[in-house]
C-alpha cells in the first residue's frame, strides 16, 4: 500500500498535469495510422475482437452524418451517447498514467490502448467491427484565466468549419462575433439567459449599455479617471451598480461593482482591493 | 454496427466496455494506494486538466452538438 508519495513523485505531478493539458488542447491532425494502432490495443484490453472497418470524421457533426450514413436507424442521441472523448479524456488517462508511470501500478497498463489513442485523435465512437475516428479542433481559443474565449472569430474550430463562439467561457451565438454591430443593448439587455447577457454587454462595452439605458448617477468624482458612480435598473436582474471611468488611454469603461458602493472613490478603491482613501493617496496607478 | 458496450445488470443501464475496464483499474489502484495519495494525484493532475479540457473544451462542443 502506497501511503505517501515521494518528493521526486510530488515534482512530477505538476509535469503529467501539463503533459496531458497539452494531449487535451492539442489541434494536431488526426494521426489516422497511430489512432487505428492504439485502438486495436485498447479493443484486446477489453476483451474484442480488433475492428475491421476504420473512417474518419472532420468533427462530432461531420461523424454523426458519417454514422447515419452507415446504419440510417442510428439516432443523433444515441450516436452521442455512444461517443468516447480521445483526446478529450485527458483528464482521467492523465491521473491513471501517472499511477502506471511513477508509482509503478500494473492494473493501468490495462489502459495503454486508451492512453495511445488520445494522443493521436479528437472524440471517436467505437462498434464491434467499425471504429469513427474524429479530428481534434483546429484551434482552440482562451483567455488568460484559461476559458474558451475569442473576440474575433470561433474559440473553437474543427477543419470542416463546425465552431463554437465563446466569450470567457461562456458560448455565445456566432453572429454576436461575425456581426458584432446588430447587437444591440436592447438584445443584449432582454437576453433570457443571464450568463449570456453579461456576455453580451461586453461585447458591445458596458459603458454603450449603460448610456442607452439612462443610468442615474449616484456620485460624481472630480477626477475622472476616478469616474462616476452609475445605478440601472436592468430587466429580469434589477438594480446594478457600475463605475465608468476613464482609463490611462483615454478610453471609457463601465466596470459592474457591488451594490454596497455608495461613491465612485469607494467603488474604484474596490477595483483595486483597497479602500477609498488610501486610493486617494496613491501618485500612480495603471 | 452495435456499440461496444456491456449491460450492468444492478444498474439496468448500458455503458461503454471502457467504462467497465476504467472501473476495474480503479479498484486495483484504490487497493493499492491510500485515499491521501489518490486525492493529492486527482486534484493536482486530473481535476485541473478535467476544469480545463473536460469542462471548457469538451462540455462546450458537447453542449452545442446537442443543442
Amino acid at each position: 500500500m502506497i501511503k505517501n508519495l515521494t518528493a521526486e513523485q510530488e515534482a512530477l505531478l505538476p509535469v503529467y498535469r501539463d503533459k496531458w493539458l497539452d494531449i487535451g488542447l492539442s489541434t494536431e491532425p488526426l494521426n489516422f495510422e497511430k489512432a487505428k494502432a492504439a485502438v486495436c490495443v485498447a479493443y484486446e484490453s477489453a476483451g474484442l475482437p480488433k475492428p475491421t472497418k476504420f473512417y474518419t470524421a472532420k468533427s462530432p457533426v461531420d461523424a454523426i452524418r458519417l454514422i447515419k450514413n452507415l446504419n440510417p436507424r442510428m439516432e443523433t442521441t444515441k450516436i452521442m451517447s455512444d461517443m468516447a472523448y480521445g483526446c478529450h479524456d485527458a483528464n482521467w488517462l492523465g491521473f491513471y498514467q501517472y499511477f502506471r508511470d511513477v508509482l509503478g501500478i500494473k492494473a493501468c497498463e490495462k489502459l495503454d490502448g486508451l492512453i495511445d489513442l488520445a494522443h493521436h485523435c479528437g472524440w471517436l465512437n467505437m462498434y464491434y467491427d467499425t471504429v469513427v475516428f474524429q479530428d481534434r479542433p483546429k484551434h482552440i481559443k482562451l483567455d488568460d484565466q484559461n476559458r474558451l474565449h475569442c473576440e474575433y472569430g470561433p474559440a473553437i474550430l474543427y477543419r470542416d468549419g463546425y465552431s463554437v463562439y465563446a466569450w470567457h467561457g461562456v458560448t455565445i451565438p456566432s453572429e454576436w462575433i461575425t456581426n458584432k454591430g446588430e447587437l444591440t443593448a436592447k438584445i443584449a439587455l432582454t437576453w433570457v439567459n443571464t450568463e449570456q447577457r453579461k456576455a453580451a454587454c461586453e461585447i458591445i462595452g458596458w459603458a454603450t449599455v449603460l448610456r442607452e439605458l439612462n443610468a442615474h448617477t449616484i456620485d460624481s468624482d472630480e477626477d475622472p479617471m476616478i469616474g462616476t458612480l452609475l445605478e440601472v435598473d436592468i430587466p429580469d436582474i434589477g438594480e446594478e451598480k457600475f463605475l465608468r471611468v476613464l482609463c490611462g488611454t483615454g478610453r471609457e469603461f463601465a466596470i459592474p461593482v457591488p451594490p454596497n458602493m455608495k461613491t465612485a472613490l469607494e467603488a474604484n478603491a474596490w477595483t483595486y482591493g483597497l479602500e477609498g482613501n488610501l486610493l486617494r493617496d496613491l501618485e500612480v496607478r495603471t | 454496427m452495435k456499440p461496444v458496450s456491456v449491460r450492468y445488470q444492478r444498474y439496468q443501464v448500458e455503458d461503454q466496455v471502457w467504462d467497465q475496464v476504467r472501473a476495474q483499474v480503479w479498484v486495483q489502484v484504490e487497493d493499492q494506494v491510500k485515499d491521501k495519495v489518490w486525492c493529492q494525484v486527482w486534484d493536482q493532475v486530473g481535476d485541473q486538466v478535467r476544469a480545463q479540457v473536460w469542462r471548457q473544451v469538451r462540455d462546450q462542443v458537447r453542449d452545442q452538438v446537442w443543442r
